[in-house]
This record gives C-alpha cells, sequence and structure tokens, in this order.
C-alpha cells in the first residue's frame, strides 16, 4: 500500500511540528495503540508513552526530506507500537504469549534501531544539560533551542552587555561540549 | 580565552556568518591545521545533536500538550473502559466456538429433560373424571326429583299434623263409615285416602280396644261420593 498523497501531505506536517496536524495524527491513530497496550498487559501510562514514541520515530524519518513511507500511517504507527511494547513486556519479564495481532503489520527493526540511536543521543544531551546547572542550561537553551539573540539573552539574564552574555554562552557550551562527548563517545 | 575565540570564528563558519574573504582565510587555516579541522567536523556534529534536540524536545512538548487538549475535550479516553470493551469483545472472539457448544449442550439437555418429564408424568385418566361428573349430574337430577316428591309430601300434610300409624279400613255403609282395626287409630284423628289417592279428614265415632276395632266418620265428603255411586247404581238399573 503506497501512502496518497494526504499522507505525505501529514509527513510533511509532522516534519515541520505542525500542531494542527499533529492532532489529527494523534486523534487517528491513539485509540487503536491505547486498545492495544490495554488488551496487552499495559497501562493506560503505557500506551501514553509507547505511542508517543512511535510517533517521534515517525518524525524522525519524516525530517529526513527523502522519506517516502511505503504503507499507511496508521499500519507504521501500529507496527512501531507493536515492536516497541514487545520489546518492553519483554525487558519487564511479563511476556509470556505472542501479543494478538490486531492490524496488519510491517517489518520497522531498522527504523527501530535509528531510532534507539537517536533516543540515545537525546537522553545524553538531555542529561549533560542538567548537570551543567544554571544559568548555563537556561543560557544554551535560550541561544540555541529557542533561537535568541544574544542581545535578547543578555537583557533577559542580566548580563550588562551581549558580549558578556556571549563570553558566558562560549564557556557554557564548552562545558557541555566536554560532558555530551565523554558520554557520546562510550554511547557510540 | 583562546579556545573561546576559536569557537566562536568555528560557530561563525558553520552558520554562514563570515563573508567570502574571511571564510577563504579560516578554510586555509583549517586545511593546514588538522586539530582545528578536528574540531569544526566536531562542532558541526554537535550542533547538529543540538538541533535535533531541540527538535525532538519540541515535538515531545507538543505530543504532550496535544494528548492533554484531546484528553480535555474528550476525544480520547485516559480509563481502561476501552481495554474492558475490547476485552470483552476479544474475549467473545475467542470463546464464541466454545459459548456455541456450551449453548447447543445445554439446549440438549433442556429438551432432553422436558421430555422426559413429559414421558414419566402420570397421565390424567380424563375419560374417568367425565364418567364421575356424570354421575354426578345423574345424582343431582334424582335428588332434585326426591326434594321435589319431598316437598310434594309436605304440602299434602295438614300444618301440626304428626303422622305415627296407619292401616287400611272399608266403608260399611252409604252415610261415610269407615271400619279398621283399632292398634291403627293413634291419638284424636285420622287421614283417610280412597282409592283415587284423594284426601280427606276423618272423625273416630267409636273405639272397641277389646274387640280391636274402630268406626271412623266423615260427614261432608265420603257422603257426597256414596251419594253419586248410588246413583249410578240406580241409573244402570233403570236402563234395563
Amino acid at each position: 500500500m503506497k501512502a496518497t498523497s494526504n499522507e505525505q501531505a501529514l509527513l510533511k506536517g509532522l516534519a515541520s511540528n505542525d500542531s494542527a496536524i499533529i492532532e489529527q495524527l494523534y486523534k487517528e491513530n491513539f485509540s487503536t495503540i491505547q486498545a492495544f497496550i490495554l488488551a496487552n498487559n499495559g497501562s493506560y501510562d503505557d500506551a501514553k508513552d509507547v505511542f508517543q514514541e512511535a510517533m517521534i520515530t515517525l518524525y524522525e524519518k519524516a525530517q529526513s526530506g527523502s522519506f517516502v513511507l511505503t504503507c499507511q500511517i496508521k499500519t507504521y504507527v501500529y507496527s512501531v507500537c507493536r515492536r516497541l511494547w514487545l520489546k518492553k513486556l519483554q525487558q519487564m519479564g511479563r511476556f509470556s504469549h505472542p501479543v494478538d495481532n490486531l492490524e496488519e503489520t510491517i517489518s520497522v527493526d531498522d527504523d527501530l534501531e535509528q531510532h534507539a540511536k537517536h533516543d540515545a543521543a537525546f537522553a545524553i544531551m538531555d542529561r549533560a544539560l542538567k548537570s551543567l546547572g544554571e544559568p548555563c542550561k537556561s543560557l544554551l537553551e535560550g541561544y540555541y533551542l529557542q533561537k535568541m539573540d544574544m542581545q535578547a539573552l543578555a537583557s533577559e539574564f542580566g548580563y550588562t552587555n551581549a558580549d558578556n552574555a556571549k563570553n558566558q554562552k562560549y564557556k557554557c557550551l564548552m562545558r557541555l561540549k566536554k560532558l555530551f562527548f565523554a558520554q557520546y563517545n562510550i554511547g557510540e | 580565552m583562546e579556545d573561546l575565540i576559536l569557537l566562536e570564528t568555528i560557530e561563525k563558519y558553520l552558520s554562514n556568518q563570515m563573508d567570502a574573504q574571511e571564510k577563504t582565510a579560516f578554510e586555509l587555516v583549517r586545511k593546514n591545521t588538522p586539530e582545528i579541522d578536528q574540531m569544526v567536523v566536531e562542532h558541526a556534529m554537535f550542533l547538529q545533536q543540538m538541533d535535533q534536540y531541540s527538535a525532538v524536545k519540541s515535538i515531545k512538548q507538543t505530543l504532550a500538550q496535544t494528548h492533554q487538549n484531546l484528553l480535555e475535550r474528550g476525544e480520547i479516553s485516559n480509563s481502561i473502559e476501552v481495554s474492558r470493551g475490547a476485552q470483552v469483545i476479544q474475549l467473545f472472539h475467542k470463546y464464541k466456538r466454545v459459548a456455541a457448544i456450551a449453548a447447543s449442550v445445554g439446549g440438549v439437555i433442556a429438551l432432553f429433560i422436558s421430555g422426559l418429564a413429559l414421558y414419566i408424568s402420570p397421565v390424567s385418566h380424563n375419560s374417568q373424571i367425565q364418567q364421575l361428573s356424570n354421575d354426578i349430574a345423574a345424582i343431582k337430577k334424582s335428588q332434585q326429583y326426591q326434594g321435589k316428591l319431598i316437598n310434594e309430601v309436605k304440602s299434602k300434610l295438614p300444618a301440626g299434623v304428626k303422622f305415627i300409624s296407619g292401616g287400611s279400613g272399608f266403608l260399611i255403609d252409604g252415610k261415610g263409615f269407615i271400619v279398621t282395626n283399632a292398634h291403627v287409630i293413634k291419638g284424636t284423628g285420622a287421614i283417610v285416602v280412597d282409592n283415587t289417592g284423594k284426601e280427606y279428614v276423618a272423625e273416630i265415632a267409636l273405639l272397641d280396644k277389646v274387640k280391636d276395632l274402630a268406626i271412623l266418620t266423615d260427614n261432608s265428603y265420603l257422603l257426597n261420593k256414596i251419594n253419586k255411586l248410588e246413583q249410578q247404581i240406580i241409573n244402570k238399573l233403570k236402563n234395563k
């Protein structure tokens, strides 16, 4: 089954973090996943976590411009969730019998492997930022995540001028890089 | 401090903020100094990681917000009701064959037992009941008839009269005297019944207990009857 042009539009919306389209995807797919998780030893929170992780996997794929989905989004999300949940059940030692298959599935192992790598990097960055402490963390987040300019950052954090803020930012950045690469290399 | 300037320069280079002259100069430095080249690659990688981190973080926020919104609007459910429904449906699918077999076994047993009960239970004696009701009807009829007779007798007896005894007697002359045995007369009067079944009251004229004879008399009716008889006899004689 080829993804329709409508589904391609949805993927584009997801890649650009369009909240209306994400809401549509959420509405169309969450109940199925919820029913699947709940029917297989899971809770409502498990369903939420697994579904959101699957959405992030799809987002990562959609972000690479050349990506074309070879099946329906619904099938893809279900396949990813199923795989993720099976893994989690195995980790918890609760896995006793093959989980009932409610929908058709496709193989998503490669995508999940890729996602696991991204997820690991994300976790390392998250930890590194957190262990950086304030005001470094907020300063870097302001500059690199929220893309604020140095002048705005300087006034927000109370630096006397943008140059001081910039110097401080670079010091913080060097510490962050050290923290990140110390773990990221091991992770690789 | 040198590191900071270097870092700033690399970042400026990577974000394309250098003019052409600066860029050419820097690329030359990069080429000749492997350490700086390595730093550029490393920093490019790091910035990419930062971008990725930023993107995933914001998509996570969007997802969490979307979830919250949908939950508040009731378009998704946080209860496990869904699971119960789904579970029931799944169980139904899983066990529908077993349930069908159980149901049909139950049905067959029910039919068998009701058949057995019908077979064993005593047959009702319809004909006998019919006959019994017929008999009762007959008894009712005869009882009604008897009741009628009793009423007739009652109406014929004068009120206050007590029947004590009875016997036979004979007319002995035209004036209405009847002779009978004395022992059959008890009390103070008698009712005489003639051959046609008519009754009338007679008085005791004479009672001789020694000879066991009694003479009864009726002064009106008997006399009439006897007179009629006499007339008939006279007529017959005349005709001869």
